[in-house]
């Protein structure tokens, strides 16, 4: 993504968060101003402390749980604002307690400085200006702090008022956002692989304990809908339903609001129009919660669609000698084993194909399947310090690729020199088809 | 929105025009209406009846001249408030019914509680007894006569309490007995719910149930009486 539109994105999302948050206090705004300054400050600095002191996955996987727990939070939020008489205690967005000054401050400064995280880590991979870069993005966020607060929110219709749960719904729906664009920091399609691995494991646990009959006269009822259980979908729709939960209860609870009694008003036709203007009201108070759940359904097609693009060369057909040994010349033509780029090739025997990388990573060149031992072999690409697993969008540092376990591409044993590296085909296609799931569907794969 | 109330009277017109190209319509015209009071405008075709009750009621705009209704000068009006204010201030009831001919008549009275603000069955059904409907509820325009559908008409026009109630020819379909039914409904509905009731009509019949008539010529009021009810 150009750097100008992802300033831009920051700028309009970092606008629409301040209207919220001057739409939730709307009587504290020099509290809210303050308490945001302070944390746009503080999340900057923050930022650079981590990218700064860590490398390689560590700032991100910290930012990742920043917005995990806001995400966490956001349900039990939620389920407060969808609970009729919620515990004094974490009222804390209710009208009363917004008008305290501590609290706007409080709630504005920590909105601030997760958003400034996010936007210090999107800025951060921006070449050698990026801290320039970030700074003056910050500069321009206060800047238009000031304009949407004091100038562009009182234009603003007077019914756009914010739900109970509305605010944090809205910090978090863009804290999802702003993440589900960089594949480091996306939430949903780990929390849908955890939803089907959940499944999974439950079913098994019946299988295994014997509560799923297995009775030949309705084996196969039951299996057919058990398969429905094990198939790619379930982790994306149960994913969706977990995501979408707290923005549901909030509108839920919206609808669940008494409307004020007009029983005192004698006459019918004025009894109906007060009833009609809180009906009104209470259908404009779900336009944040609406503008949340879009931001979220953003996130999820961005988490499947992610703008980053990954090196994923076409694989190079290679054949073994009389010896049944591959041979793999570091450098052949354009290519250059050597140039930390993965390089893909493919062996063909017959009916058999089986794809495997290249990779030059800590001084030393590494051979791996183009599959994991877990998901279908969909393949690997690659992207700045990392590879990604096409089906279960995991992301594999550069370092541990050759290490077993996990999501991590399948090692081949090999043995390399200065010429290149050389594998056997027979070991090869033996860890393939023992390591690797079948898929009939996916090409390439064995059949 | 200006809002300027003057004691007592809901209508006040000052050289109020209309004119439709070179078409004189309505001359400038000042009338004075105070509030509650049963106006009747009289006055052969083209003399500008209808032209000034549509004025009155929010369905035109005038040419010159200013026009205060319930306190509300229609000239400064938007589309929107003049929606509005035809919505909320105004019922007006025609010659011919309008009503929706695939629509009940309690889902006629309904349909004007739904443009109002929120459709209610049981005070649209409230509205219908009162009017001597009580039992033809469920029944299409088609399915009642031209009297029932003109009290659906008059039902559908207090249904949301106007101020001001206009009605333009209402009984210029109806026979004699009909007509005596609908009048004497509106009476005790003038009655009851102190609307300002302005109608338009040719007959002087109709006329006498008010308590005051103008009468109309060339765009111009040429009379004004003052009158007891002759009913």
């Amino acid at each position: 993504m150009p750097l100008l539109v992802k300033g831009l994105t920051l700028l309009i999302l970092w606008g629409v968060l301040v209207v919220g948050l001057t739409r939730a206090f709307a009587a504290r705004k020099s509290a809210l101003t303050a308490g945001s300054v302070l944390g746009l400050i503080t999340g900057t600095v923050a930022g650079f402390l981590l990218f700064g002191s860590f490398t390689g996955e560590l700032p991100f996987a910290i930012i990742k749980s920043l917005v995990a727990v806001a995400f966490i939070s956001l349900f039990i939020v939620a389920a407060f604002a969808w609970h009729k008489d919620p515990a004094p205690a974490i009222t804390v967005f209710s009208p009363s307690l917004s008008d305290h000054p501590a609290v706007t401050a409080m709630a504005a400064f920590l909105t601030a400085t997760v958003f400034a995280i996010l936007a210090v880590c999107r800025l951060s991979n921006s070449g050698d200006n990026a801290t320039v870069l970030a700074v003056c993005f910050i500069l321009l966020a206060m800047v238009e702090l000031w304009l949407v607060v004091y100038r562009l929110e009182p234009l603003l219709p007077s019914v756009l008022k914010m739900p109970r749960g509305g605010l944090p719904l809205l910090a978090v729906s863009l804290f999802l956002f702003i993440a589900s664009s960089s594949p480091r920091l996306d939430l949903f399609s780990p929390l849908s692989m955890k939803v089907m691995k959940l499944i999974h494991d439950f079913v098994h646990q019946f299988f295994e304990s014997m509560l799923i009959p297995d009775h030949p006269f309705f084996r196969t009822d039951v299996w057919a809908y058990i398969g429905m259980l094990f198939s790619n979908s379930v982790g994306f729709w149960g994913g969706l339903i977990i995501w979408f939960i707290p923005a549901a209860l909030i509108a839920i609870a919206v609808f669940r609001q008494p409307l004020p009694s007009v029983a005192h008003v004698r006459q019918a036709a004025t009894r109906r129009k007060l009833i009609a203007g809180h009906l009104r009201e209470r259908r404009c108070l779900l336009f944040f919660p609406f503008f949340a759940t879009i931001l979220m359904a953003v996130a999820v097609y961005e988490s499947g669609h992610p703008s980053v693009e990954y090196w994923d060369p076409k694989p190079i057909a290679v054949k073994a000698d009389g010896a049944g040994t591959i041979h793999i010349p570091v450098k052949d033509g354009e290519t250059d084993l050597k140039d930390g780029k993965l390089h893909k090739y493919i062996f063909l025997q017959g009916a058999k194909k089986v794809r495997f990388f290249v990779l030059y990573r800590s001084d030393e060149l590494t051979v791996v399947l183009d599959a994991c031992s877990i998901c279908q072999p969909e393949g690997y690409g690659q992207s700045e310090g990392t590879v990604i697993c096409y089906y279960c969008k995991t992301l594999i540092p550069l370092e541990t690729v050759g290490k077993p376990g996990g999501c991590n591409p399948v090692p081949v044993s090999f043995t390399a020199d200065a010429g290149g590296v050389h594998l056997s085909a027979v070991s090869l296609i033996n860890t393939w088809n023992e390591q690797v799931q079948s898929a009939k569907k996916v090409p390439g794969g064995p059949e | 929105m200006t809002s300027v109330k003057t004691e007592s009277s809901i209508i006040k017109t000052v050289g109020l025009t209309r004119s439709y190209g070179e078409i004189c319509a309505l001359a400038p015209l000042d009338l004075q209406v105070t509030e509650g009071e049963w106006l009747t405008i009289m006055g052969h075709s083209g003399s500008g009846k209808s032209t000034l009750l549509n004025l009155l009621g929010g369905l035109d705009r005038p040419t010159a001249g200013t026009l205060l209704v319930d306190g509300e000068n229609l000239l400064s009006l938007s589309e929107d408030q003049l929606a509005r204010f035809r919505r909320e201030s105004v019922g007006i009831i025609f010659q011919q019914h309008h009503l929706i001919p695939y629509l009940t008549s309690l889902e006629n009275v309904m349909m004007a509680q739904y443009f109002h603000s929120i459709p209610d069955a049981v005070e649209a059904s409230l509205a219908l007894e009162k009017v001597g409907l009580g039992k033809r509820l469920a029944n299409r325009p088609g399915e009642l006569s031209g009297g029932e559908q003109q009290r659906v008409c008059i039902a559908r026009a207090i249904i949301n309490n106007p101020k001001l109630l206009l009605g333009d020819e209402l009984t210029g379909n109806l026979d004699h007995k009909s007509t005596h039914l609908v009048m004497e409904l509106l009476k005790e509905l003038h009655e009851t719910e102190r609307f300002t009731l302005v109608l338009v009509t040719h007959n002087q019949e109709v006329a006498g149930w008010g308590q005051r008539t103008i009468f109309m010529d060339d765009g111009t009021v040429v009379k004004d009486v003052r009158q007891g009810r002759s009913n």
